[in-house]
């Protein structure tokens, strides 16, 4: 009679009338296999990529331990592969990945699928038993949390030995992380009923928003063209800082304690210089040389255009000029007023060969304005005339301030 | 170079132009010769001459030109606001000298 021995431990059964006076030995083995096989703890030093883990029928073997701590001599170059032999015994280990180099120890029994234990991880694992195509499957991982298959999942040191990151993953892709720092990282949307931030932005974010007990909400960006833009639902830009800048863009118009300011009305002020030009109402001079003094300056207000021209000049060639002086090169053109003119004074310092002009009357929406002078208290307007001017240098030194309505 | 920093094309036609002055090498001290530069032509106005009056003016300042190319830009838009249509409606609308 021959022994025969438990499907999966192989722990030795004798025949009837068998071993006598020898079965103590029999029962001690038997013994070592049921402690190890309930609560031994194997260290196995792998070394290169695979590994055979054996269960011998009667024999105290590695394949009987309840818990494996696998472990190595050093970097093994490539993750390690375990295959458990025979390839008809059930099996449950609880498995210690503790290789070096981030590691990977890989169960397999047969042709179907196997167990991967990422390194760090404890793991219990079960092998089937069921022959040429079994199996081996991952029971409990201590890194991860894991759906049916597998591919949704919260796990830690996917990035390696103590990797301190936690990581979401749904339908076989990493949604968020959250790092050793604290920083959470999430792939896709948002959504929150109220995020309440509670610490400072800094400098380099390139999207954040804070909060400090001084300043309040805080929002932080960096951006190529803009470092912070609101956009409407239409996604067009409402309001932006330009990068870098501590200017505000707003596009559209501004509502102030129901005051609607737009870009006209936020463009309410201009400055710069003019070009006064002396010239005939009807045909200009063949000619005019203008002196230093020669002057134009404007302020402009929203619809208001406050100007001032000094002009003197140093030559005149009258040639086919005709009508009355004028000062043209208006800034801007003032509003149309039918039959209004408006009136500045003017002060004329010397130079005129005849009449001084004392007034600039520009009429409606005229580029310019004529220069004039009432003779008394009697008498209305009348304007110069090109006698009135002096050709020679140094002439015709008048000014004149006012301020208009633009059209 | 003194650039058109702004081109104004009003209901009548009137085109109001804003330069962007640039002082002359030796003349930037002035503040006069940097900032804005306004002036504005009405219907049928010869828009080449315009630039000449600017031109003028600014050598008398201490500005730079505006240049020919930088002046297109104004006489492009007169090409198409000052029509024949537009020039006659202004000019009947003119008062008497």
């Amino acid at each position: 009679m021959t022994s025969t021995y438990t499907s999966n431990q192989g722990i030795e059964k004798p025949a009837t009338g068998d071993q006598s006076g020898t079965w103590g030995g029999t029962v001690n083995t038997n013994m070592d296999i049921i402690d190890r096989a309930i609560s031994g703890v194997g260290a196995l030093t792998l070394t290169g990529s695979t590994t055979t883990l054996t269960t011998t029928d009667g024999t105290l073997t590695d394949g009987m331990y309840r818990v494996l701590v696998l472990g190595d001599g050093g970097d093994l170059g490539s993750d390690n592969t375990l295959t458990i032999s025979p390839n008809d015994q059930d099996k449950a280990y609880l498995v210690y990945n503790n290789l070096t180099a981030n590691r990977n120890a890989i169960f397999s029994q047969g042709t179907g699928a196997n167990a991967t234990v990422a390194n760090g991880a404890t793991a219990w694992i079960y092998a089937d038993g069921a022959g040429s195509g079994a199996a081996v499957r991952i029971a409990m991982l201590s890194t991860e949390i894991s759906d049916q298959d597998g591919d949704t999942k919260i796990q830690v040191e996917e990035g390696g030995d103590d990797d301190d990151t936690i990581r979401f993953d749904t339908g076989g892709s990493e949604r968020m992380t959250i790092a050793s720092g604290g920083t959470v990282d999430v792939v896709g949307d948002l959504t929150a009923g109220t995020l309440n931030a509670d610490g400072d932005t800094s400098a380099g974010d390139a999207a954040a928003f804070g909060y400090t007990s001084v300043l309040g909400a805080i929002i932080t960006g960096q951006g190529s063209t803009s470092d912070v833009t609101l956009v409407n639902d239409a996604d067009a830009t409402v309001l932006s800082i330009p990068t870098g800048t501590t200017n505000v863009t707003i596009v559209g118009d501004l509502t102030v304690n129901g005051v609607i300011f737009d870009d006209e009305t936020l463009d309410i002020y201009d400055e710069g210089t003019w070009s006064p030009i002396l010239r005939p109402y009807s045909v200009v001079f063949d000619s005019i040389t203008y002196d230093s003094l020669r002057y134009g300056s404007y302020v402009i207000i929203g619809h208001l255009c406050h100007f001032e021209w000094a002009m003197r000049t140093d030559a005149i060639t009258v040639g086919s000029g005709s009508g009355g002086p004028n000062i043209a090169g208006l800034p801007v053109a003032p509003l149309a007023q039918s039959n209004f003119y408006r009136a500045f004074k003017v002060y004329s310092l010397s130079g005129f060969a005849g009449e001084f002009p004392a007034q600039f009357s520009i009429a409606s929406s005229n580029l310019l304005g004529a220069l004039g002078y009432s003779a008394d208290t009697t008498s209305g307007w009348t304007a110069t005339v090109i006698a009135d001017l002096d050709t020679g240098a140094d002439k015709n030194w008048c000014t004149c301030v006012g301020t208009y309505e633009t059209a | 170079m003194t650039t058109v920093n702004r081109i104004e094309v009003l209901a009548d036609g009137t085109l109001q132009v804003r330069l962007k002055k640039t002082a002359k090498s030796g003349h930037e001290a002035k503040q006069d010769n940097w900032g804005n530069h306004r002036g504005a032509a009405e219907p049928g106005a010869d828009i080449d001459a315009w630039r000449g009056i600017f031109n003028e003016h600014f050598a008398a300042m201490g500005v730079e030109d505006v240049s020919t190319d930088e002046w297109q830009k104004v006489k492009d838009h007169a090409a198409v606001a000052h029509t024949d249509a537009v020039i006659a409606a202004y000019r009947e609308k003119q008062p008497p000298e």
